[in-house]
């Protein structure tokens, strides 16, 4: 039985309707093909601080139950292990004290050292501490999202740490927002040190938990548990801040472990490059190619 | 709802405004399960699943007049500016999902559930490869195995995903 013909669309009408489909599918197509290929030359950083703005403030409020959560199964862990873990801070606390002893000894020869010589190096001064609210960890992209952004003075290229050591640094800014590649993530790279020890490297990250410790300068072999801090080379991040500790020293690939908890991120603090002038972009010079950025590069075309 | 809007009483209208919302429900939920992927548990690994791409996958294979392919298109976006991917990339290949699957709806109708299992996995595991072979220009040392594992991890969701999803078919879509 034939349907009424109130309900048949007609078949001109239903042909367009197939053709305006299939054609729209083949713009959005070409559309995004088109994107993808101009993405490439244009990064979208404004774009980006936009969406990063506009996301942030629904993320602070989605991580409350899994901040919850954290602080349920920590309290939990805290009831369980309270007596080995006492007597393991009192272990630790004990070589602390002989340790900030002599500490204290060491910074008071330093100061008066760099008295008599004379040196004068600039303090790691911060833009301010914010909160991570959100993370993006995917099988390209390794970044937080934290609360502060431009109208509080951050800007792309800023080192990022917390209690333990350097986070990463910040490769986009929403107004009140900001994107922080993290040192895991398969761009970053970071100039480092062993410490105790004047051999020099770049901390590469890999998108796994670990890091490539590259362009390894000679001297003393690694160790297993060797301490790595940024050395200030490039001027981006300050000297000093620890980053990572050696996991596999032999081979040609050491491995380094970072320093700075992911699962624990819960405030960070922003600093301004240990030399401002290392963010400048360099000035052109006509005849010569451009300079290498003295920084690692946070190419927003091929990262985060 | 035939009735012309000039000849409705207040009620009516009310009521059709009110029940319009429902049709960007697959929209929300795809958005929200972005959101879910933002959330600040770090991972050691490329271990979260792409949540986005399986409900892109859902309601293209159960209802693709709620999700057509412009909707694709701008979700697809948003997930590249918020995961901060290269832009267009998420955005073009759930337009091909969705035209791909969304043509062949009749193939899905009155099939058993691992029947779309058996049609996700392929369709995951082909979004991943053309994912790492769209990224390889950006990012030439990318390596495969974190997209395998994400694929694993995707498919893994897959049930929690289309459970989730289909809750919201039947209790607040095709309630209307």
């Amino acid at each position: 039985m034939p349907l009424p013909p109130a309900t048949t669309p007609p078949y001109p009408r239903a042909r367009w309707r197939w053709l305006i489909g299939r054609g729209m599918v083949i713009f959005l197509v070409l559309l995004g093909s088109l994107m993808l290929i101009a993405n490439r030359s244009i990064p979208p950083a404004m774009m980006s601080g936009v969406a990063l703005d506009g996301i942030a403030p629904a993320l602070s409020v989605l991580r409350a139950p899994v901040e919850w959560v954290r602080q349920g199964v920590t309290e939990v862990q805290r009831y369980f292990f309270v007596h080995r873990r006492n007597a393991e801070l009192e272990k630790r606390l004990r070589r602390a004290q002989a340790i900030e002893s002599r500490y204290r000894t060491v910074v008071a020869e330093n100061a008066r050292l760099k008295q008599l010589l004379r040196i004068v190096e600039p303090g790691q001064q911060t833009v301010g501490t914010a909160r991570i609210v959100g993370s993006t960890a995917g099988s390209y992209v390794r970044s937080a999202i934290v609360l502060l952004g431009a109208r509080e003075g951050v800007a792309r290229g800023q080192p990022v740490r917390d209690a333990d050591g350097l986070v990463g640094q910040v490769v986009d800014v929403g107004q009140v927002s900001a994107r922080v590649l993290l040192l895991t993530d398969l761009a970053s790279r970071v100039p480092v040190r062993v410490e105790g020890t004047s051999r020099t490297a770049i901390a590469t990250g890999l998108n796994e938990p670990e890091l490539l410790l590259e362009f390894l300068s000679p001297g003393r072999p690694l160790r297993q548990g060797d301490r790595l801090v940024t050395s200030g080379d490039g001027g981006t991040f300050p000297p000093g801040i620890p980053v990572a500790l050696v996991t596999t020293p032999q081979g040609a690939e050491p491995r380094a472990r970072p320093l700075a908890n992911p699962g624990g991120l819960d405030f960070v603090v922003i600093l301004r490059p240990f030399v401002p002038e290392a963010l400048q972009p360099p000035a052109p010079s006509p005849g010569l190619a451009p300079a290498l950025p003295a920084a690692p590069a946070q190419d927003g075309s091929t990262a985060p | 709802m035939t009735q012309p809007w000039v000849l409705m009483t207040r009620e009516e209208r009310l009521a059709l405004l009110l029940s319009a919302w429902r049709t960007a429900i697959p929209a929300l939920l795809i958005l929200g399960s972005m959101l879910i992927m933002v959330l600040p548990v770090f991972l050691p690994g490329p271990t979260l699943p792409h949540l986005p791409l399986l409900g892109v996958y859902y309601w293209s294979t159960h209802r693709p007049n709620l999700l057509p392919a412009w909707a694709a298109f701008l979700i697809g976006l948003a997930v590249d500016i918020v995961l901060g991917m290269p832009l267009g990339l998420n955005a073009l290949l759930f337009v091909l999902v969705r035209a791909g699957l969304g043509s062949q709806i009749t193939a899905f109708l009155a099939r058993p559930y691992i029947f779309g299992l058996a049609v996700a996995a392929p369709v995951i595991l082909l979004f991943q490869v053309m994912t790492w072979t769209l990224l390889l220009p950006f990012e030439p040392r990318i390596g495969l195995t974190p997209f395998l594992v994400q694929a694993a991890t995707t498919l893994a969701a897959w049930p929690l995903m289309t459970r989730l999803c289909a809750l919201a078919q039947t209790r607040l879509v095709d309630k209307w």
